[in-house]
Order: structure tokens, then C-alpha cells, then sequence
């Protein structure tokens, strides 16, 4: 008896271990594909980092001189806007980079494309997320890493901002899912989603100045950008370690919640009543 | 007779104020991003005209739809060619339907700014004469950024996607049209390169203007058709060559 | 033992009625919506067995593919039951994924930028195929669906043909039990149709894979298929094998001859003209009522033969027919109804009436009094 219970258990571990490896291989061929279409697309690969280097630059010397005129904003000074910024902006690129088929999801639920990969037998979020990459947002990636370096922190406190850095890209990764999922309730968002996705990421970037009044109460509810840039900031600022913990349990709550209202609104696709009439 | 292109003008008026998710959108845009910067100057004290600043060239730069990416959609599904089939020009129609929307979301974005601006500082910025032309000035800024727009939408025949020249032409808008940061921040030099793009006149001038710091209102105007010139003429160029050029895959 | 089987499934979608009126009408109409109900799919049965090749057929809109996501798992049933290789499909969709497959001719599954070989590997991952056993398997499906000049070019260089055959490889690597065809010869020419239905029918037939295909195509349903399921409305109009089909349910011929006169006359009711031309004449007989070799002897007699054929009418017209009967006694059965409402309604009416009457002889006391009777009392 104990000989079949034994065996019964390598058999389900052996089960668990194949099946949790073909998982991973699996999301390391989606990836490789992803890279291997944007070197595919050659011209546009190097063409996009150029871009998002040049575009970083404006931005970030727009805003230097926003600073020099006034050296601090509620506390915040350039440092401290710049690591904000920087750590979004590394998020967002991880989550292009990787994930850029989270940005589709809205215009795959209006047109019924889920369809291909409900169909498929493995996880329908992570194989959506990644059935599209822009590996060109390794620029963002690289622009996030300078600008957190030319802020300070990362020389200072260089675990506490790797730390920073995935809890950012875990965060980004939930917003883009948790504002696609308005596609499964309302009819024609895309336009609207894309315009909320960047709603979100500018109000992230900015200076905490957000973090008051009637945006106070929007950032840590409905739109918890609070997690991403207030708290760890925060933490980086005045070394309590209370901020660091609210940035991770957050964005924690933040994923379920995501993860949870893409499963509502994937019963209401199942129902068909997104598509009524077009059978 | 009525008018193709009219016709285009008037449908497109319709399905803007049919699709009011995207109008909300918008709309929330518009006051995150005012409410969050005029938070930013009233906490260094920046006085009412740089909040006036703010709402106007969010009023404009929000009023334009990113008409950028349907063309390069039409280009990328091969659509165009159904519209190269009719008897019509593919970029004045885009252009007719970018004006039609423009005009839906001027209106609305033109109210939330005078009502939103008068709640956060309490006045209005300037007379009522000064606000009428300033609504001309606005008119012409939105057509300006709008064959931008096109201008950046033809670079599809040529390059697979085009969402960086987007961000760049977004970037430019902030940093060389003075967005959010007035160009008086800037040092001598930006400032010369900033005057040296077109963004300037299609933000700043007009916000400027309807703030009461008034420019040479006759040399912006020359400067302003000089450049609309210089666009449309590119547009036209661009858009021969890649006729010539183009090639549809698929069966 | 049955592969899928379908038990009185029923599918309704539900979708908000516009609201009309003015501001306060609209209003109540966004806080408390009113839906309306549209039954896609009406209580309808069958299964399939192992190894069968089954046409699933009907007019636009009829819950075709309604019916397919359902048997799927991309979308959920209203009621009824249904099962796919034992598993309720929108319970364990992910478990019976690894053994069926899906062909859209409408949608690609297709890497648009990349070579075929790529999408390819892909999908050995995503259903778990061993390395060294999808080699095999390309291999021999390569050969069989000459794929092997195509495999390093990206799909958009395709033309549809080939990518058609694409999708069906990258359908069948996993070797599905179950392969679902949703119009895969849409848009296709006669010669790549032809080759498509050829392959699926050997793969098939070599294969034992159980096949489900939706078509508008006729010719898809004769060269593939072995039985046909006809829905309309969704509602089950027939189930039956394909041979029956053709003579079961319209017991007509059509007579084709060629003769040596150029023209000759037809006035005889035992046969209906379908077309005539200069030495051609095309008749229709219903051998229900009568005999096809009457038709040809009394043609022999008027007329000199230089060719004759007899043939069955086109499926085509099979189905037509079907689908105008089904809507002719549809329309009848209305029509049956709605008369038979007016006529509760009239009854109805008329036994009012004469209740009234009957209350007012049999209860004079209840009645207001005259004015006589009020002046004598």
C-alpha cells in the first residue's frame, strides 16, 4: 500500500515537474518568437530605439528646466522625479518588451479573437500577453536604467530599487490587463482603454503632487498608481520601511484583482452576449 | 450638389458624438492632466496664468484625434487601395474626417476648459474679444497639428510601425510646444530650437495669446502659414512617391 | 460509443433594447435596462461517432457556429448538455484542447511576419509535442500536404491556398481526435478547394480524426463528408447520411438529352422544362407521381437521341428545397396561430356579449327600474 502511495506521488510530482517545464518552454518560445519577428523587422527595431532615446531626452530636459525654476515640488526634487519616472518607464518597457499583446486585448475581445486562444491549452492571460513583443522597447528599458542611475538611487540603495523595479513591472503588467477588461463590459472602448492606459502612466511619472486632493483618492482605489510611485519613492526618500510594504502588498491585491476581473469578464465573453446578434 | 468631402465632414461629426466612450475618455484625460499640473503650479505658486496656460494647450492638443494611426492601419491591412479605387483623394478624406472630429471634440474640450479653468483659479484669462480671436488662433493650431498627424500617417508606406514617430511627435509636442512647461523655462538656446519647429506656434502662440501676453499677432500668422505650407507641401511629396511605390501583398 | 454528443442544447443571448423617448425614459432606461431574448440555438440533439465525417449546414444565422464554440468550449450553452471525448467542454476546456483542433477560414493562427516553420514549432509547444515526435510529424504532414517549399517563407507571402493548407497542418500536429472546420474553402479556387478536400477527407479516412465541418460549399459536403446535419433557425431540420439525402427527400430526375432536331415542343405534364436551346432539352420529373421511364420512352418516340443522361437534382437544390419547406411550414404554422388566436378572440367577444344579454334577462330585480314600475311602486 505504502508502495503505491509512493509511487502514485512521483507520478503526480513527476506530472506537476513536466508539466510546469513545458509551461516555461513554452513562454520562452513565445518570447523567442517575439524577438525573432522584431529582428525580423530589422529597420524598425533600431529605428524605435533611436526614437525612445530622443524622446526620453526631450522629455526629462523639459522637465530639468521645470526644476531649475523650482528646485522642489511638495518635496520632490528632480532626483526624486527622476527615479519615478525612470522606474515606470523601465516597467512599461519590460511589459512592451514582453507582454505587448496585453496593449491588443481590448480590440481581440471587441472582434472575437480570444477565440484562437481559448481554444489552446494553456493559461489564456499569459499566452495573450505574450503573443505579441516589442523587443525595440528594450529601449525604454535601457533609457529607465540611465535615468534611475543619473538620479543617485541606484548607487545608494541598488537592492531596494532592483526590488522597485519588479514590483513596478508586476504593477504595469496589471493595470494593462485590469483596463483591458472594461472591453468585456463596454463596446467599442479600444480608443477609450488606450487613452486610460496613458492617463495612467503620465499621472505615475509625474511629481506627487498627485498624491492630494481628488487625485489622492483615485490613485490608491481605482486607478492604484499610488503603489508604483508614491509609496516606493517614498520609502527611498525617507527610509520607512511601512512604504515599502504598502508598494508590495498592493500591487499584490492589484494583480488578484486584475487576474480576477479578467476571469469575470472571460465568462461574459463565454456567454456571448459581448456579440450578441453575430453568430 | 453636396459635396463629397462635406459629406465625409458631417459623418464623421456623427460618429464622434456617437462614440462617447471615446469622448469620455477624452474628457477624463483632459481633467486628470489639468487638475494633476495645475496641482503642480499651485504648489510652487506659479500664479493663475500658468493654470490658463495649461488648460488651453490641453484644450488643443487634446482636441486632435490620432488620425496617425488609421491611416497607417489602412495602410497596413492593404484598405487603402479599396479607397485608391474611388473617385476620391485617400488624405483629404482622412483629413475632412480628422477635421470633422477635431470640431466635435473642440466644442466640448472648449467648454470643460473655460468652466474647469474658471474653477481652479476663479477668473477668466483675458476679454472676451482677446478669447475669440484667441478661438480662431485654436481653429488653425488644431488644422496644423492635425496634417502633422497625416504627415507622420504617410511614413506607414515606409516603415513597419510608426507608434515611435507617434511618442516622438507627443514628445516634441510637450517639450518643443510648451505643453505643460511654458518655453519661458527654458535657456536661450532650447528656446531657439524650439522656435525653430513648428510646435510653438500651434501651442504656445495661441495660449500665450489667450492668456493676455500677446505676441506679434500678425508675424505668428505669417509664421504659422509658412509652416502649414511647408507640411501640406511635404504631405503631397511623400504621398506621390509612395503611389509610385507601393506594393500590396496577400491573396 | 459517441465522440460529441448534444443533448437538447439551447443558447439565448440576451442584449439591451435601445431606450426611446425623452431624457427621463432614457435615464430609467440606464439604470434598470430592458433585454431582449434571441434563441441562437433551440433544443437541439445529436452525436457523432468516432472516425465520422459530419457536415454541419444551414442558411446565415442559422447557429452554426454558435453551435461549434459551444462544442469548443469558447462559449458557454443557456441549457442542454454536451460533451466532447467525455469532457463538458466549457468546464475543461484547457484538458480537451490537447485533442482537438480548429480550422477558421475566416481567421488565421498564423504568425503574419513570420516563416510557416516558426508558427509551427510554436505550436509543438503549446500542445506539449516532444521535439524529436513533431520533427516526425512535420515531416510526414510536409509531405503529404507539399508544404515543404513553403515551410521558410513568411505567411503574408502566401497566397490563400497555401495558407489554408498551413492552417490545416498546424491544426492536425497535435493529431486532434476531434477537428473542427469552420469554412476552411472560403475564398479558395476549384484546384486548391479540390486539393483541401482531399487532404482533410485522407487524414480523415487514414487517421480515424472525427470531423465537423460548416460550409456553403456543396461540393465541400459531397467530396468530404458522409452526413449531413441541417439546422435553420436554430432549430434541427434534419440528420441523416449524405446517400439518403440525395434520395430520400426529393425524389426528382433531370433528364439531359441532345437530339438531332433543333427544336422540338413539351407540353406533356409528366415532366417539367428546366431549360431548352437549339438540340437541348432539360427535364425535371417528380417520380413520386411519375415514371421516368414513361418520360424517356414517350421522348423516344417524338424525337431522335444523340445523348442521354439522368441524374439526381444538385445537393444545392436538395438544401434549398429543404430550407423553403422549412420556412414554407414555418410561415403556415404562424399563420395557423395566428387565426386560430382571432378566432379565441372572436369567441371570446361573443361570449361576453351573451353573458351580458343572459344577466340582464334572468335578474330584473338587479336592474335599474323603469320609469313606469318606479311610479307605481
Amino acid at each position: 500500500m505504502s508502495n503505491h502511495f509512493k509511487h502514485h506521488k512521483y507520478h503526480v510530482k513527476h506530472h506537476i515537474n513536466d508539466h510546469f517545464k513545458n509551461h516555461i518552454k513554452f513562454l520562452y518560445t513565445l518570447m523567442m518568437t517575439n524577438f525573432r519577428l522584431s529582428l525580423a523587422l530589422k529597420g524598425t527595431f533600431y529605428f524605435t530605439i533611436i526614437i525612445t532615446i530622443l524622446k526620453q531626452v526631450l522629455f526629462l530636459t523639459a522637465w530639468r528646466f521645470f526644476f531649475l525654476k523650482y528646485q522642489v515640488v511638495q518635496g520632490w526634487n528632480f532626483n526624486s522625479m527622476l527615479l519615478g519616472y525612470g522606474s515606470v518607464c523601465f516597467s512599461m518597457g519590460v511589459v512592451e518588451a514582453f507582454f505587448y499583446g496585453l496593449k491588443d486585448l481590448p480590440r481581440m475581445i471587441e472582434n472575437g479573437q480570444l477565440d484562437t486562444f481559448l481554444l489552446q491549452p494553456k493559461n489564456v492571460v499569459l499566452n495573450v500577453a505574450m503573443s505579441k513583443g516589442d523587443m525595440a522597447s528594450f529601449g525604454e528599458i535601457v533609457t529607465g536604467i540611465a535615468v534611475i542611475t543619473y538620479s543617485g538611487y541606484l548607487e545608494q540603495s541598488p537592492l531596494m530599487v532592483i526590488t522597485i523595479l519588479i514590483l513596478g513591472t508586476i504593477f504595469i503588467f496589471s493595470l494593462l490587463l485590469y483596463l483591458s477588461c472594461i472591453a468585456f463590459f463596454m463596446k467599442d472602448s479600444f480608443d477609450f482603454i488606450r487613452e486610460l492606459n496613458l492617463n495612467a502612466i503620465i499621472v505615475a511619472s509625474q511629481p506627487n503632487v498627485a498624491y492630494r486632493g481628488l487625485l489622492k483618492m483615485l490613485t490608491f482605489t481605482i486607478l492604484p498608481v499610488a503603489f508604483i510611485s508614491f509609496f516606493p519613492i517614498e520609502y527611498l526618500r525617507t527610509g520607512l520601511w511601512k512604504y515599502l510594504l504598502f508598494s508590495a502588498l498592493g500591487t499584490a491585491a492589484f494583480f488578484a484583482v486584475a487576474n480576477a476581473l479578467f476571469n469575470l469578464g472571460l465568462k461574459r465573453y463565454e456567454s456571448g452576449n459581448i456579440i450578441a446578434f453575430r453568430h | 450638389m453636396h459635396n463629397k468631402y462635406w459629406a465625409t465632414v458631417e459623418i464623421s461629426i456623427r460618429q464622434q458624438l456617437a462614440q462617447k466612450g471615446q469622448l469620455l475618455g477624452r474628457l477624463i484625460l483632459y481633467f486628470v492632466i489639468v487638475y494633476l499640473f495645475s496641482q503642480v503650479f499651485q504648489s510652487v505658486s506659479a500664479g493663475n496664468n500658468r493654470i490658463w496656460y495649461l488648460a488651453i494647450t490641453e484644450w488643443l492638443t487634446l482636441s486632435t484625434p490620432p488620425i496617425a494611426y488609421r491611416i497607417a492601419e489602412d495602410i497596413r491591412s492593404g484598405q487603402v487601395v479599396y479607397f485608391m479605387l474611388r473617385p476620391l483623394h485617400y488624405l483629404w478624406l482622412r483629413f475632412c474626417e480628422c477635421m470633422g472630429i477635431s470640431l466635435v471634440r473642440f466644442i466640448i474640450l472648449g467648454f470643460c476648459c473655460l468652466g474647469f479653468g474658471y474653477y481652479l483659479t476663479g477668473a477668466f484669462p483675458s476679454s472676451s474679444t482677446t478669447l475669440t480671436i484667441g478661438l480662431v488662433l485654436g481653429i488653425l493650431s488644431v488644422i496644423l497639428y492635425s496634417l502633422l498627424s497625416i504627415l507622420i500617417g504617410v511614413f506607414s508606406f515606409w516603415l513597419k510601425e510608426i507608434q515611435p514617430l507617434i511618442y516622438l511627435n507627443l514628445t516634441a509636442t510637450f517639450c518643443f510646444g510648451g505643453l505643460i512647461v511654458p518655453l519661458g523655462f527654458y535657456s536661450d538656446t532650447l528656446r531657439t530650437i524650439s522656435f525653430a519647429t513648428p510646435y510653438p506656434w500651434m501651442l504656445w502662440w495661441p495660449a500665450e495669446y489667450m492668456t493676455g501676453t500677446a505676441p506679434n499677432l500678425m508675424l505668428a500668422f505669417l509664421v504659422f502659414a509658412g509652416w502649414t505650407a511647408v507640411i501640406l507641401g511635404l504631405i503631397i511629396i511623400l504621398y506621390q512617391k509612395c503611389l509610385e511605390n507601393f506594393v500590396s501583398e496577400g491573396g | 460509443m459517441s465522440i460529441i454528443e448534444v443533448k437538447n442544447l439551447v443558447k439565448q443571448f440576451r442584449s439591451p433594447l435601445p431606450a426611446k423617448g425623452g431624457l427621463f425614459p432614457r435615464i430609467k432606461n440606464y439604470l434598470s435596462p430592458c433585454y431582449q431574448t434571441m434563441t441562437a440555438v433551440d433544443h437541439i440533439s445529436f452525436s457523432l461517432k468516432p472516425g465520422e465525417r459530419v457536415a454541419f449546414i444551414g442558411p446565415n444565422g442559422a447557429g452554426k457556429s454558435t453551435t461549434i464554440k459551444i462544442l469548443t468550449g469558447i462559449m458557454r450553452p443557456t441549457s442542454g448538455s454536451v460533451t466532447v471525448l467525455n469532457k463538458i467542454p466549457g468546464v475543461q476546456r484547457k484538458s480537451l484542447a490537447y485533442q482537438i483542433g480548429a480550422v477558421f477560414g475566416q481567421r488565421s493562427q498564423l504568425w503574419y511576419h513570420l516563416p510557416v516553420q516558426e508558427t509551427l514549432s510554436l505550436f509543438a509547444t503549446i500542445y506539449d509535442i516532444p521535439p524529436l515526435v513533431y520533427r516526425q510529424r512535420l515531416k510526414a504532414l510536409s509531405a503529404k500536404f507539399d508544404l515543404e517549399p513553403l515551410l521558410y517563407k513568411p505567411v503574408r507571402q502566401l497566397s490563400l491556398g497555401e495558407r489554408m493548407r498551413c492552417e490545416v497542418v498546424a491544426s492536425l500536429l497535435h493529431e486532434p481526435a476531434v477537428l473542427f472546420l469552420d469554412e476552411p474553402t472560403i475564398g479558395l479556387d476549384i484546384t486548391a478547394k479540390a486539393i483541401i478536400r482531399d487532404l482533410i477527407r485522407k487524414q480523415s479516412v487514414e487517421k480515424g480524426v472525427t470531423l465537423l465541418l460548416t460550409s456553403h460549399d456543396t461540393d465541400d459536403i459531397e467530396k468530404v463528408c458522409d452526413r449531413v446535419i441541417i439546422i435553420d433557425r436554430g432549430k434541427l431540420l434534419l440528420d441523416d447520411s449524405l446517400s439518403n439525402l440525395k434520395t430520400k427527400y426529393i425524389r426528382k430526375k433531370v433528364i439531359s438529352i441532345v437530339t438531332e432536331e433543333e427544336q422540338i415542343q413539351w407540353d406533356q405534364p409528366t415532366a417539367k422544362i428546366l431549360e431548352q436551346s437549339p438540340h437541348h432539352l432539360k427535364l425535371e420529373v417528380d417520380i413520386n407521381q411519375h415514371s421516368a421511364e414513361k418520360v424517356i420512352s414517350y421522348l423516344l418516340e417524338k424525337t431522335t437521341i444523340k445523348d442521354l443522361m439522368i441524374e439526381g437534382p444538385a445537393l444545392e437544390t436538395i438544401i434549398q428545397t429543404l430550407y423553403t419547406q422549412a420556412h414554407q411550414t414555418e410561415q403556415a404554422e404562424q399563420a395557423e396561430q395566428a387565426e386560430q388566436a382571432e378566432q379565441a378572440y372572436l369567441r371570446d367577444k361573443t361570449d361576453q356579449t351573451h353573458q351580458t344579454n343572459q344577466i340582464d334577462q334572468t335578474h330584473p330585480a338587479d336592474q335599474p327600474p323603469t320609469d313606469q314600475t318606479h311610479h307605481a311602486q
